[in-house]
């Protein structure tokens, strides 16, 4: 989010869900849809079958792979050096936006000086992609226009996410495709509320609507309201907490909803930091890997049995409706989250979540202050909706950048924190499959899904098991500068030779065992989850 | 025909498998299902018909379902490609994209 | 229609009723009540279609006395009576409310596929089964050109469930498309074509051509049309028609006589 903020202003998806359906070219990177973004690889789908192209850039062969004018499998964490080599050939051929360029961004002579290097030789050399293929999918993308840019975590999870994520903005604007219908750059965010906890500032250095705490008169505003002083130093983030904790500097834990031991990256160092803690507190509506080992565990209502609102990733706020009263004595998060306040000496009583979403609205001008619950009815407002008569905003920037002028970034290509070597020779990389969602703490309990995958598994592709004598079913040992851990062999030609992939939510297979806490990105603290390098053997039991 | 141990047996399989029949036809996988009645004393028959229905399939060729099981585009092309072209009301084929390299 | 249904409240001959509730603009499915009569001042006849019908079935199968009434289509009409035959319903605690199929602008009377004409660009032209195709149509295409464009809409399948999940006449307890033995779990896409030539089989003798799997498909797999030639054949070979009454009896299938014969194998060429 932190690179599409300083590229365009705003950190959200730019254009609405339905209108990829109308757009000319769709460029997915760092997306497996069809398994995360079902349907949304539906609007995909329907776009290519109208007879948009599309173009799938993923180190693995995804579903859509199968459906793409071109596919390639650049790399992993290759991709500002991919999309470098596409803009040095846009610009070769003169297929950039120039009047665009001229009235509504910034920036453009440093990019332009930046690409001069990535020639499509250079860039064959870091990604691994035919210069033919590279011609390919750059003719695709900047002569179909509207081009909407379709990325996830594949783009965000690498050291260099912020770069990967400006270097699609500055894709998508050489081309004039932002603010426009049916294009745009668009981060598909995982939960159906991801864009609304991040909007309602559960980030550390924001308040609602992305106000800056460290903005003297936002701090006013809220402090007016809230009849509390707001500290002015933004928080920590997850990854800084986890020293904080390693130092003894955090003491006591709440975690809502969350199951850290298999979401953060490198296990053994987090488990280490959870045992400083004087105080852990899960609350969660099943017993997560993080809530076996806290001190204090409680349960909540779940999403059928409270009243709120949602936003997702389309900016869409969107009501829930209570289906059923919560069982036992369970309680919705703000019931709880009002009382433990109140119970810590700031009294915080709400009539119901409508006066709690009123007040956010009062204080949050530009996206949310148009809103009530009357107005969103049954299909939601798309946020910025300024005032009570606006009609919520499908795509952003329209004339002008939520910044003023969209910003460039020259930025070069730098590899990622940990390559293979002789020692550690596979790339790893992680992500997830259809039928379980994040740490599997809600999918793996449902019958239904669990039949689809039972056990973790490593996918491994055919030419390396068989230089390894590895059938499908064997066990492989995997084994990285920070742990080991066991799985099940994969054989599949969905990942190229090289490369092994695991999926995340499996307990019992924890990946981030492997994975890295010292590389994240410097700015968004995202850790590396998608590259990091592993040895592997195949387990014999003697 | 009725001769079955089973009683109606034979009627209920001539069905299901005429059935499977045509909807495999439908679908473009003609031809590789047969059925055959063979008494336990018609060994004869029994080597005939394996015999004939093995040539047949042979002369099929390889089953074609695995060229789709992989995630290769290639995989899909190559058998999109085969038999295509007479379709009505397609749309003219693309003009090949122009080499933009070097 | 809403003085109808408070007079069967009122008078005992149904419990509850089902139809469709104008919610913010959208007509959603509804059980009408006696405890709320004012309510059935939104009861709406709805161009959106939901099965109601599977709605009655599960509400039976928790508490089998109660009585049900329910608006009904032709299809719902159908599907209710396939539902009659397999005993999940008992037509004596069910009463319909009779309403018009649904307008169509190509037909006088409704035939549901034809409301909203699919539009088919030219990649779907090209590589896919055009969901608004006659099973005739298809005939045109080679057998490997067949296959083809059924395995192209195949692959876009994310295994969703949803066309089982909105079929009014899929009842069974457990379902062969999560047998593990049978389909191999774990990928996207499903192991096809198996997964969708299993469903097409278990809808002989059941597919009553409502269309709502393939409204329901997100992928916009042409399902209709495939359960529509499943249909074509068991009328054929079966002599059975899904649907079309209560009282001709599913052992029809099973049959005791017969005037099939087994075809020839033909070495040459392709057979009929
Ligand atoms: S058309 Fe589809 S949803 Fe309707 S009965 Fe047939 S299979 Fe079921
Ligand atoms: S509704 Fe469509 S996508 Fe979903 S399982 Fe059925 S065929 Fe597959």
């Amino acid at each position: 989010m932190a690179g599409l903020a300083a590229a365009f202003g705003s950190g959200a998806m730019t254009n609405s869900i339905a209108e990829i359906e109308d757009a000319g070219c769709i460029l997915i990177i760092g997306s497996n849809t069809t398994s995360c973004h079902p349907l949304i690889a539906r609007r995909v789908l329907r776009a290519k079958e109208k007879g948009a192209k599309l173009i799938v850039a993923d180190p693995r062969n995804i579903q859509l792979s199968r459906f793409a004018d071109v596919s390639v499998n650049h790399r992993l964490g290759s991709d500002v050096a991919l999309l470098n080599g596409m803009m040095h050939l846009i610009l070769q051929n003169d297929w950039h936006a120039k009047q665009y360029i001229a009235e509504r961004t910034e920036g453009f002579e440093a990019l332009e000086e930046t690409l001069k290097a990535y020639t499509p030789e250079k860039v064959q050399a870091i990604t691994g992609v035919d210069v033919h293929d590279l011609g390919k999918i750059t003719q695709l993308y900047a002569t179909h226009p509207p081009a909407s840019l379709l990325y996830a975590m594949g783009i965000t999870q690498h050291t260099t996410g912020v770069d990967n994520v400006k270097s699609c903005c500055n894709l998508a604007m050489l081309c004039g495709n932002v603010g426009v219908y049916g294009g745009g750059v668009n981060p598909l965010r995982g939960q159906n509320n991801v864009q609304g906890a991040c909007d309602m500032g559960g980030l550390p250095n924001v308040l609602t609507g992305y106000q800056p705490v460290t903005d003297a008169g936002v701090r006013e505003k809220f402090a007016q309201a809230w009849g509390r002083d707001i500290p002015e130093k933004p928080g920590l983030t997850i990854t800084d907490m986890v020293p904080a904790m390693l130092e003894g500097k955090l003491k006591g834990l709440y975690v809502i909803g969350e199951n850290p031991k298999l979401s953060d990256p490198d296990w053994n160092h987090l488990n280490h930091a959870l045992k400083q803690l004087d105080f852990l507190v899960v609350q969660d509506l099943f017993l997560s890997e993080t809530a076996q080992v806290a001190d204090v565990v409680f349960s909540a209502a779940s999403v059928a049995e409270k009243e709120g609102t949602v936003t997702n990733t389309e900016r869409r706020c969107m009501r829930l409706h209570k289906a059923v009263d919560p069982i036992h004595n369970t309680l919705p998060d703000w019931e709880i989250i009002s009382r433990l306040s109140t119970a810590m000496a700031y009294d915080m009583s709400y009539e119901n979540p409508e006066a709690i979403f009123n007040e956010i609205a009062s204080l949050t001008p530009n996206s949310y202050a148009g809103m009530t619950y009357e107005r969103m009815g049954l299909d939601g407002l798309q946020w910025p909706c300024p005032d009570p008569h606006h009609p919520g905003t499908p795509y952003l920037h329209k004339d002008k950048f939520a910044r003023g002028k969209g910003r460039f970034h020259a930025l070069e290509y730098q590899d990622p924190a940990e390559m293979p070597d002789e020692e550690y020779p596979y790339f790893l990389t992680t992500g997830r499959m259809f039928a379980h969602f994040h740490t599997g703490t809600m999918t793996r309990v449902s019958p239904h899904l669990d039949v689809e995958q039972k056990t973790g598994y490593a996918e491994i592709n055919p030419t390396d098991a068989g230089k390894l004598t590895v059938n499908e079913g064997d066990i492989l040992v995997l084994s990285s500068r920070r742990g080991r851990m066991e799985a099940p062999a994969h054989v599949t030609e969905s990942v190229e030779p090289g490369t092994i992939f695991l999926p995340i939510h499996f307990g019992e297979n924890p990946t981030n065992v492997l994975t890295d806490a010292e590389a994240f990105d410097p700015l968004a603290k995202i850790p590396e989850f998608k590259v990091s390098a592993v040895k592997i053997e195949k387990l014999t039991i003697e | 025909m009725g001769d079955c141990h089973y009683l109606y047996g034979n009627y209920m399989t001539i069905k299901r498998i005429t059935f499977l029949q045509e909807l495999l036809t439908f679908l473009g996988l003609e031809g590789r299902i047969h059925l055959a009645w063979i008494s336990s004393a018609e060994a004869q028959k029994f080597v005939q018909v394996v015999t004939d229905f093995t040539e047949k399939v042979r002369a099929l060729g390889p089953n074609p379902l695995p060229t789709f099981s992989h995630n290769k585009k290639a995989a899909l092309s190559s058998v999109l490609g085969r038999g295509m072209g007479k379709t009505p009301g397609s749309s003219p084929p693309e003009p090949a994209l122009q080499e933009v390299y070097p | 229609m809403q003085d109808t249904v408070k007079a069967w409240l009122e008078n005992g001959t149904i419990d509850v009723f089902l139809g469709y509730k104008k919610v913010d603009n959208h007509p959603l499915p509804h059980c009408f009540t006696k405890a709320r009569l004012e309510e059935l001042e939104d009861l709406v006849v709805s161009p959106d279609r939901y099965p109601l019908e599977k709605i009655a079935t599960h509400m039976t199968t928790a508490k089998p006395e109660v009585k049900i009434g329910m608006l009904a289509r032709d299809c719902t009409q159908r599907a209710l009576n396939v539902l009659y035959i397999w005993n999940q319903l008992d037509p004596e605690k069910i009463q319909t409310l009779n309403v018009n199929c649904c307008p169509s602008p190509l037909k006088e009377k409704a035939d549901c596929s034809y409301l909203r004409p699919a539009t088919v660009g030219d990649y779907k032209k090209e590589k896919g089964v055009n969901n608004a195709a006659l099973l005739e149509q298809l005939s045109e295409y080679g057998q490997e050109e067949r296959l083809g464009r059924w395995m192209y809409e195949f692959q876009k399948c994310i295994k969703c469930y949803g066309c089982r999940n909105i079929c009014p006449v899929c009842f069974c307890k457990e379902c062969s498309l999560e047998h593990e033995d049978l389909i191999k779990t774990g990928a996207l896409p499903p192991e096809i074509p198996v997964f969708h030539l299993i469903r097409a089989v278990h809808m002989a003798g059941r597919c009553i051509d409502c269309g709502l799997c393939e409204e329901a498909c997100p992928m916009d797999i042409p399902l209709r049309l495939l359960y529509r030639k499943v249909n074509d054949i068991v009328a054929q070979v079966f002599d059975y028609k899904t649907g079309t009454s209560a009282s001709q009896s599913p052992f029809n299938i099973l049959g005791d006589s017969v005037t099939l014969e087994p075809k020839p194998i033909q070495l040459t060429g392709t057979d009929s």
